[in-house]
C-alpha cells in the first residue's frame, strides 16, 4: 500500500524520462509507467561504480535489453516488468477518502507538514475548483497491487559484479522494507526483494569469457483507485433539513395528506445549513 | 508436570496444559496437511501451465520441488536436470529473449493461495 502517512520527499525531481517520449506516450504518466520511471530514476541516482581511477561513474539503466543499434557498454542494469498481482492480502475494508485524507509527516521528526489526497501514479494531489463546496469530494479507498520487476545486473568483470551486487543489497533495495519515491504522485512505495539469483552466461566472444549477470526479483507496491475521477459529479448541496408535519385534526386533509396550499406552514426546519459559517 | 517448590501450585493444571498441547498438536496437523496438499496442487497447476506454454513445454516434466543444501524448500528445474540451463534462460531471459517468469510468478501466486487455504482449513478445523 502506498503509505498513508507519507514521508515528505526531500526535493521532487524533475520528470525522470530524459528522452523525447514517443507520440503515443500519455500526458500524465500513470499506472506502471510512473513506477517504472521512479525505479529507473532511483537506480540512475543511486547506483554508481568506480572506474580505473576510483572515480564513481553512474551505471546505465535500460528498460529491457538495449536496442541492437546501441553500443553495449558494460556494466548496465535492465528493468523488466514481469508481473502485476492484486495484493488481496491487503484488501481488508472499504473506507472513504477525502481530499485531505493523506497526512504528510516529516520522516525524521514525525511533524505533520500538510494534508492532501494523491491520485495514484498520476498526481500529488487532486485539485478542486474554488466553488466546490466543502466535503462534496469523496472517493472509495484505493486497492493495492504489486508490480513484479526483474532487475538484471550485467557486467563483464568480477569486481564490478560483486560491488554492484553488494550495493544493491546494502544500499538500494534495502532489507525489508525498502521505499521507492514515486515523483508522479509524491508517495513512497514499498519495495520487497523476492529473490536473487546468479545467472552468468558465456559472452559472445566464446565460453572462455563470461558475462556476469545477477537477477533481482523485486515487488513495488502501488494502488489503483476504485473510482474514476471522470465519473465524479457534484451532488446537490443540502440547504435545509425539513420535517413534513401533519396538520391539526381540523385541517382540511385528504386521506391524511396535507393539501398543497397548506404545505408551507407544515414544514418544520430541523436544520438550516445556510446559517452555518462557511 | 514438575512444579518447582517455590512456585504456587495450581491443582488441575496438568489438565489445562494437556488441553493446550492437544490444541497445538491439532493445529500443527492442520498446517502440515494443508501445506502438503497445497504444494501438491500448486505443483500440478504449474506443470499443467508449463505443458501448455510452448517455451516451457519441453521442461514441464522437469519442474520439481526439493530441499536445497541449506534445507530450504526449492522449486523449479533442479541444477541436476539437463534442462537447467535452458530453464534459467527461459525464466530470466537473455539479450534476445524476454524473461518468461513461470516459476517465480507461480510461486508468488502459490504463496497467496496457500495463505487462503490455510485460513480455510483453520476455519473448517474449528480454530
Amino acid at each position: 500500500m502506498a503509505s498513508r502517512a507519507t514521508r515528505t520527499p526531500p526535493t521532487i525531481p524533475a520528470r525522470p524520462r530524459k528522452t523525447t517520449p514517443p507520440p503515443e506516450y500519455p500526458d500524465h504518466i500513470g499506472f506502471i509507467l510512473a513506477e517504472e520511471d521512479a525505479l529507473k530514476l532511483m537506480l540512475e541516482e543511486c547506483l554508481t561504480l568506480p572506474d580505473r581511477t576510483g572515480a564513481e561513474k553512474p551505471v546505465r539503466i535500460w528498460f529491457r535489453f538495449p536496442d541492437s543499434e546501441t553500443t553495449i557498454t558494460y556494466p548496465y542494469v535492465t528493468i523488466d516488468l514481469i508481473g502485476i498481482e492484486p495484493a488481496y492480502d491487503l484488501w481488508h475494508s472499504e473506507y472513504p477518502l477525502y481530499k485531505m485524507s493523506e497526512v504528510e509527516e516529516e520522516s525524521d521528526t514525525g511533524h505533520v507538514s500538510g494534508y492532501r489526497l494523491y491520485d495514484p501514479s498520476t498526481s500529488r494531489d487532486i485539485a478542486l475548483t474554488a466553488d466546490d463546496p466543502p466535503g462534496f469530494f469523496v472517493r472509495r479507498n484505493y486497492l493495492q497491487y504489486r508490480l513484479i520487476f526483474q532487475l538484471g545486473l550485467w557486467s563483464n568483470n568480477v569486481a564490478h559484479d560483486r560491488i554492484m551486487t553488494a550495493r544493491m543489497f546494502r544500499d538500494i533495495i534495502q532489507p525489508h522494507p525498502s521505499w521507492l519515491h514515486c515523483p508522479a504522485d509524491g508517495v513512497w512505495k514499498r519495495m520487497e526483494t523476492l529473490g536473487w539469483t546468479p545467472a552468468d552466461i558465456p559472452s559472445q566472444e566464446g565460453a572462455q569469457k563470461r558475462i556476469f549477470r545477477k537477477m533481482f526479483t523485486i515487488s513495488v507496491q502501488t494502488d489503483l483507485p476504485q473510482d474514476r475521477l471522470a465519473d465524479l459529479s457534484m451532488q446537490p448541496r443540502i440547504q435545509k433539513l425539513l420535517l413534513h408535519m401533519w396538520g391539526p385534526p381540523e385541517a382540511d386533509r385528504t386521506d391524511g395528506q396535507i393539501l398543497p396550499e397548506d404545505r408551507s406552514q407544515y414544514w418544520h426546519t430541523l436544520h438550516d445549513f445556510t446559517q452555518e459559517a462557511p | 508436570m514438575v512444579v518447582p517448590s517455590n512456585h504456587v501450585y495450581v491443582r488441575g493444571g496438568d489438565g489445562i496444559v494437556d488441553a493446550f498441547l492437544d490444541v497445538v498438536s491439532q493445529a500443527e496437523n492442520v498446517v502440515t496437511e494443508a501445506a502438503e496438499s497445497e504444494i501438491m496442487a500448486h505443483h500440478e497447476r504449474l506443470q499443467s501451465a508449463a505443458a501448455q506454454d510452448p517455451r516451457w513445454s519441453s521442461m514441464a516434466e522437469d519442474i520439481q520441488y526439493w530441499s536445497d543444501e541449506e534445507g530450504n524448500l526449492a522449486y523449479g528445474v533442479p541444477p541436476t536436470s539437463q534442462h537447467h540451463e535452458q530453464a534459467m534462460r527461459t525464466e530470466y531471459g537473455d539479450q534476445t529473449t524476454p524473461p518468461t517468469p513461470l516459476i517465480r510468478m507461480g510461486v508468488v501466486n502459490g504463496v497467496a493461495q496457500m495463505g487462503w487455504s490455510l485460513r480455510q482449513r483453520f476455519y473448517e478445523g474449528g480454530f
